[in-house]
């Protein structure tokens, strides 16, 4: 099983608590290729969602998409990184989502040097780290954290020293999200 | 050495240190520092956290002087404490390294430990321990926030924890352990319903009826004071059967006595007369039935014929063979679920399957699908109304098949000719999925009456074609059955049972046996009578009845159905004890009966439905008008209780004359087919009820009148239908304006939106805001349901999962397309799926080309992606690589119309590179590699399968073994990945062959012996199954020669 990412934006509000056609198009489709949702982040906005998924290969989630006519801007295979220990729960009243692009991808030890250093610095700033999602390329990566607002999360990045999180300051985005499980 | 220290949160604080008990941590703030800190020791915690979760109400400053002051105490308490916390200026942490014990850890520990094993027993003792360790909730005397949470999580893990323990000690037949836990579980939580069902269960497995009892009284006691419900259907089904089971304890205490009732005829054999003649034909049905008893694989290869059809005239015998049958049937433990059409409800939709399906339910279905609440409401409303007809369908379907994998299943289905259109449809759907089980289907229809009920004459016409069904027409009985039939009955006495009075007989009823029976009890009476006509007789009989009884007839006659005595006291309005008496007496006569099917009801039905004509016949028109008046009006009473009756309501209303009641009854009604699907009967209902309208004062008409063509406008209607229903929308609209009905304008408004919606739906272009129209309105329209279902069908037809279940559902979705004359790619595309799946290139071809062109109008750019990758599919595995090349080319440029990141492209590209390295083009080879290279980079297993089996076949046949087993190996982990059982199976059998051309025998037979169990050939496709079948030969050959070989070495 892969864990699998569809991130999309949109115009309209999503309105995931109102069940549509498209939805009850999607879903069936969806179980038929042993496709689990698992849950979805919804920005404040309601533009910009992520939903992730366990699936056999992120292809049977873009065939459930296209099939279904549901809206994606990307759908991704990725693997999930989380504190060790017990996992903080996401606070859905502070929860955020921070996204970074790295074109070049990152390595393993640019990831553990990162966490190193920016972990203390999140807990100073009373920022937890609840999960991660990586894309296999490691060109993509995507932050839940329970932060008391995201200016918190994009100074912490800004004040980092190293450049695999500069460089994710460049092309960030860090969100408010709602959370919408099964 | 230093020594451990305990820490223990659950039920109260405690804390020691080798033997020695720690006392100096005792203040609130105190021991939440140490529990804070302990319980995140994963990593390390900012002061300014810890600060604000301990003194949420202080200034920051405050707090954090707070905590300071606590870790002074902490530090100074806590012995040794160096070798527990670290601390610095900014971050404390708990070293989780350290020389301690948590009681919180060492409960979570063994919950997950027991989620991990797959032993029982060491399930059973990982649980126990678990709940040992939980001595209570978490640190119950602080009631921080972050507590609560973490307290109410560890709760829930307590309570699951629990909830498992006693199902497994249930299994494990400890009923005494289970019921200690269970209690314990609801001294935990006393609203816990399951608790209470489980504790009734083990009560009642362990031989304590009395204690179960209790415990249901006990619950709903709870349950009324504190929530104000009842307890639910399911613990109230439970309750009733300990109760029967209590009922029965002769049987238990003499054993000796066990062995009567399979002695004793059943009860409804009882009550049949004897079965007079039919010998070749019941000896054809018991031959024909006796299949339900074969294995189930045996079912499903010989699928000739799982649906008989008994058909004949009026009283010729049908009802009496299927009761034959339910007897003979029920004798051999298999299941019987037996449904009955009547006249008056052709327009109650799914009625014969409600009312079957409610006989038979009982306490022991588990899973029961929520859906299975719009057909029987007792169960439960599900909270959102459906989109999707197959998830209604599936509910009974997926019961039906948990009762056929108990004991084998008849269905029987008397008089389908008055089947509702809905219950036709559903039928046939179950027919086609339950092919594999062991399930059997009869039914009885009258001769002449079949062909007037064009949805089952259509459903029998498509078994016919399928060669499923076996059809039996009863002919009249000849002189000496007559004779018997006429002994066996004594209708006559035998004294004066001559030859002439039997030739009178059999000539004047032609050997009918319900006419020859009226004849000879006629005869038989005191005042014989001369004529030759049934309903004559049956008249005559009536007659000699007492004043009371022929009182009752006509109500029972009105209803129009099999009918309850408290119903019919209701609504007759005649006391129940003096009713009871009448039921006796028109029992002994033969006008009535009761109804067997019902195995918890008392249900009676006249004896024929001729007598049940002749009684209302009998009444005059406006006698008539005023018992149905009486009748619609006292069922009227229970409609908010129960809108399942709102069809029975209009059908009497409209009768008795009664046009306000029978509008809006027939608005309910309508609505009500909405939500089940049942579109023919809403479009019906809503003429039915437009027709009363006009009578009604015109605020009531235009209310009533509006919603009536709201829900025609949602059943569907032609383009012609279309036009004056939007004009009369109109005129209703501008009447309502005038009189300032705001809400009944709105009415109109979403009427004409539904209207446009479909319309539109018809040119094939998706207007969001009539989708929204629709949407509002609650209820599936046939073109949303038809595309639901088309959609659903050719999900699993595309990935050739479950074809049987994807045809029956795009049949399906064909013909409530075809009612509105609606056309969908989805279902051509589907259905040219299921052809390429069977190895039917052809008509694959024919199909998917349509469906192309469809979503070339429809500018739906990724389906038609799709249907030109299936085309070039077709091609390729029809041989014709060369033309599979076209559809790859055309696919490549509409993939570049797809907005968003996709994998069409390289689909495209993978398809071409295939044809061509099949056609050895030069080049054909690399441009191959890149194509499966791109395929693994956006993670298209399916496809990447696909085309490295079509390559690896190409290779094995260019004698290139090694290329073969190594894309052959690759294809094989993409399709396990994905469950892909065709690609599986031919991927394994290419292998195989590889394998073998490689000289690898001994690797060949393993590889084959690995998979060769796992794989189920009836899910295959042809082009898969025959590989499988081709390799099987081929390996039990080289299996004959190693084994010549070895013996001839010994």
């Amino acid at each position: 099983m892969s864990l699998v990412i569809v991130e999309t934006t949109t115009e309209q509000s999503i309105t995931p608590e109102v069940l549509k056609e498209v939805d009850a198009r999607m879903l069936p489709c969806l179980e038929e290729r042993n496709t689990k949702w698992r849950y979805s982040l919804l920005s404040s906005d309601r533009h910009r969602m992520i939903c992730t998924f366990d699936a056999p290969d992120a292809e049977s989630v873009r065939q459930a998409y296209r099939k279904g006519g549901g809206m994606y801007s990307r759908i991704w295979a990725g693997e999930i990184v989380a504190p060790e220990g017990i996992q903080p729960q996401q606070n859905e009243t502070i929860l955020k989502v921070f996204e970074g692009t790295y074109p070049d991808g990152f390595t393993e030890e640019d990831w553990n040097e990162a966490n190193q250093y920016i972990l203390p610095c999140y807990a100073e700033r009373g920022i937890e780290w609840v999960r991660s999602y990586i894309s296999l390329d490691r060109t993509r990566v995507i932050c839940e954290l329970n932060a008391p607002d995201a200016e918190t999360i994009r100074e912490a990045h800004l004040k980092f020293g190293i450049p695999f999180v500069r460089e994710a300051c460049l092309q960030q985005r860090v969100w408010s999200a709602m959370l919408i499980e099964p | 050495m230093s020594l451990t220290l305990r820490i223990k949160l659950l039920g109260g604080f405690f804390l020691s240190y080798g033997e020695r008990l720690v006392t100096a941590i005792s203040t609130g703030r105190s021991q939440m520092l140490l529990a804070y800190l302990v319980l995140h020791r994963q990593a390390a915690q900012s002061r300014q956290r810890i600060a604000f979760h301990l003194w949420p109400e202080s200034t920051d400053e405050r707090a954090r002087a707070n905590l300071r002051k606590e870790l002074s105490r902490l530090r100074h308490a806590l012995p040794n404490s160096d070798e527990f916390l670290w601390v610095d200026a900014k971050m404390l942490q708990w070293l989780p390294n350290g020389n301690f014990t948590l009681d919180v850890a060492e409960f979570e520990a063994a919950v997950k430990a027991a989620e991990q094993a797959t032993d029982k027993s060491v399930i059973r003792a990982e649980l126990e321990r678990a709940i040992e360790l939980y001595k209570g909730d978490l640190l119950p005397d602080l009631d921080d926030e972050w507590v609560l949470a973490e307290r109410e999580r560890l709760q829930q893990m307590h309570v699951r924890a629990l909830e498992r323990l006693v199902n497994i000690l249930e299994e494990q037949q400890d009923y005494q352990t289970a019921l200690s836990y269970g209690q314990h579980l609801l001294r935990i939580d006393r609203l816990n319903e399951a608790a209470y069902c489980s504790l009734m269960r083990l009560y009642g497995l362990s031989g304590d009826r009395a204690s179960a009892l209790q415990v249901y009284h006990q619950c709903m006691t709870v349950l009324r004071e504190e929530l104000g419900v009842d307890p639910s259907w399911t613990t109230r089904r439970l309750y009733e059967q300990l109760l029967m089971e209590d009922e029965q304890p002769e049987c238990q205490v003499l054993p000796r006595l066990s062995s009567l009732p399979t002695l004793l005829p059943s009860h409804s054999s009882l009550l049949l007369t004897p079965l007079v003649g039919r010998e070749q034909e019941w000896a054809f049905i018991r031959q024909w039935a006796s299949r339900i008893f074969q294995s189930s694989r045996d079912v499903a290869t010989d699928a000739a014929s799982e649906v008989l059809l008994l058909v004949g005239e009026p009283g010729i015998g049908k009802t009496r063979l299927l009761e034959e049958l339910r007897a003979t049937t029920q004798a051999h433990n298999a299941r019987v679920l037996w449904g009955q059409g009547f006249t008056a409800e052709m327009m109650r939709p799914y009625g014969i399957w409600i009312d079957a399906l409610r006989a038979s339910m009982n306490v022991s279905d588990a899973n029961i699908s929520a859906e299975l609440g719009f057909l029987l409401p007792e169960l439960g409303q599900p909270s959102q109304a459906s989109f999707d007809l197959s998830h209604l369908f599936d509910a009974v379907v997926q019961l039906l098949a948990q009762w056929a994998n108990q004991a084998p299943l008849l269905v029987l289905l008397d008089d389908i000719q008055w089947s509702d259109e809905a219950s036709s449809a559903l039928l046939h759907y179950a027919i086609r999925l339950l092919r594999s089980l062991p399930v059997l289907f009869a039914c009885t229809a009258r001769t002449g009456e079949l062909e007037d009920n064009s949805a089952i004459s259509r459903v029998l016409q498509v078994l016919r074609r399928e060669q499923r069904l076996q059809t039996i027409e009863l002919k009249p009985l000849d002189r000496e059955q007559t004779a018997d039939l006429i002994r066996n009955t004594q209708a006559i006495a035998p004294s004066e049972l001559s030859l002439a009075v039997v030739n009178r007989v059999f000539i004047d009823s032609g050997g009918n046996p319900l006419f020859a029976l009226e004849i000879a009890r006629s005869l038989g009476s005191a005042r014989p009578n001369q004529t030759r006509n049934i309903e004559v007789l049956i008249r005559d009989r009536l007659h000699q009845l007492d004043d009371e009884a022929r009182e009752i007839l006509p109500w029972a006659a009105a209803l129009g159905r099999n009918f309850q005595p408290t119903t019919l006291a209701r609504v007759s309005d005649y006391p129940l004890p003096q009713l009871l008496k009448v039921i006796e007496q028109l029992e002994q006569q033969t006008i009535i009966r009761p109804n067997t099917s019902h195995s918890d009801r008392l249900g009676y039905d006249f004896v024929h439905d001729i007598v049940r004509q002749v009684i209302y016949r009998q009444l005059s028109e406006p006698r008539r008008q005023l018992v149905h008046l009486q009748i619609a009006r006292k069922l009227s009473q229970q409609l908010i209780a129960d809108n399942t009756l709102a069809d029975e309501v209009a059908h009497h209303a409209s009768l008795g004359g009664d046009h306000e009641l029978a509008a809006s009854s027939t608005l309910s009604a309508a609505e009500r087919c909405l939500k089940l699907f049942a579109y023919a009967e809403a479009a019906k209902l809503a003429q039915r009820g437009i027709q009363h309208c006009q009578r009604l004062e015109a605020q009531t008409r235009i209310r009533l009148h509006l919603g009536l063509l709201r829900v025609w406008a949602i059943a569907g209607v032609t383009r012609e239908q279309a036009i004056q229903l939007e004009a009369d929308v109109q005129r209703l609209m501008s009447e309502a304006s005038e009189l300032g009905l705001k809400d009944d304008e709105a009415i109109g408004l979403e009427a004409i939106g539904v209207l446009y919606f479909n319309q539109s739906s018809f040119a094939g272009a998706h207007h969001s805001h009539w989708l929204r129209a629709v949407e509002v309105s609650r209820f599936a329209s046939p073109s949303t349901a038809a595309r639901l279902l088309a959609f659903s069908g050719s999900c699993l037809a595309e990935l050739g999962r479950d074809m049987v279940r994807a045809e029956a559902l795009l049949l399906e979705a064909q013909s409530l397309a075809a009612r509105i004359g609606l056309q969908l790619c989805d279902i051509d595309s589907g259905l040219g799926s299921v052809h390429y799946h069977n190895g039917r290139y052809a008509e694959a071809r024919t199909l998917l080309q349509q469906a192309q062109k469809l979503a070339q109008i429809e500018q739906d750019h990724w389906r038609s992606c799709a249907y030109l990758s299936y085309l070039a599919m077709t091609e390729l595995e029809a041989g014709d690589p060369a033309a599979a090349l076209p559809y790859c080319n055309e696919m490549a440029i509409v993939a570049a119309k797809i907005q968003g990141e996709g994998s069409e492209g390289a689909i495209a590209a993978s398809l071409v590179a295939l044809a061509n390295y099949r056609l050895q083009h030069s080049e054909a080879s690399h441009t191959l590699e890149q194509a499966i290279a791109t395929l693994q980079q956006v993670d298209a297993k399916r496809m990447l399968s696909y085309v490295l089996i079509g390559a690896a076949e190409t290779d094995l046949e260019r004698d290139r073994p090694q290329l073969t087993v190594a894309r052959a190996e690759t294809a094989l982990q993409a399709a396990q990945a994905i469950d892909y059982p065709s690609g599986i199976a031919l991927a394994w059998a290419i292998l195989i062959q590889g394998l073998l051309a490689l000289g690898e025998r001994e690797l060949a037979l393993a590889r084959f012996e690995a998979l060769r169990d796992k794989i189920e050939r009836h899910t295959l496709s042809l082009r898969a199954r025959t590989a499988v079948e081709r390799i099987i030969q081929q390996m039990q050959k080289v299996i004959a020669t190693s084994s010549r070989k070895s013996s001839k070495n010994s």
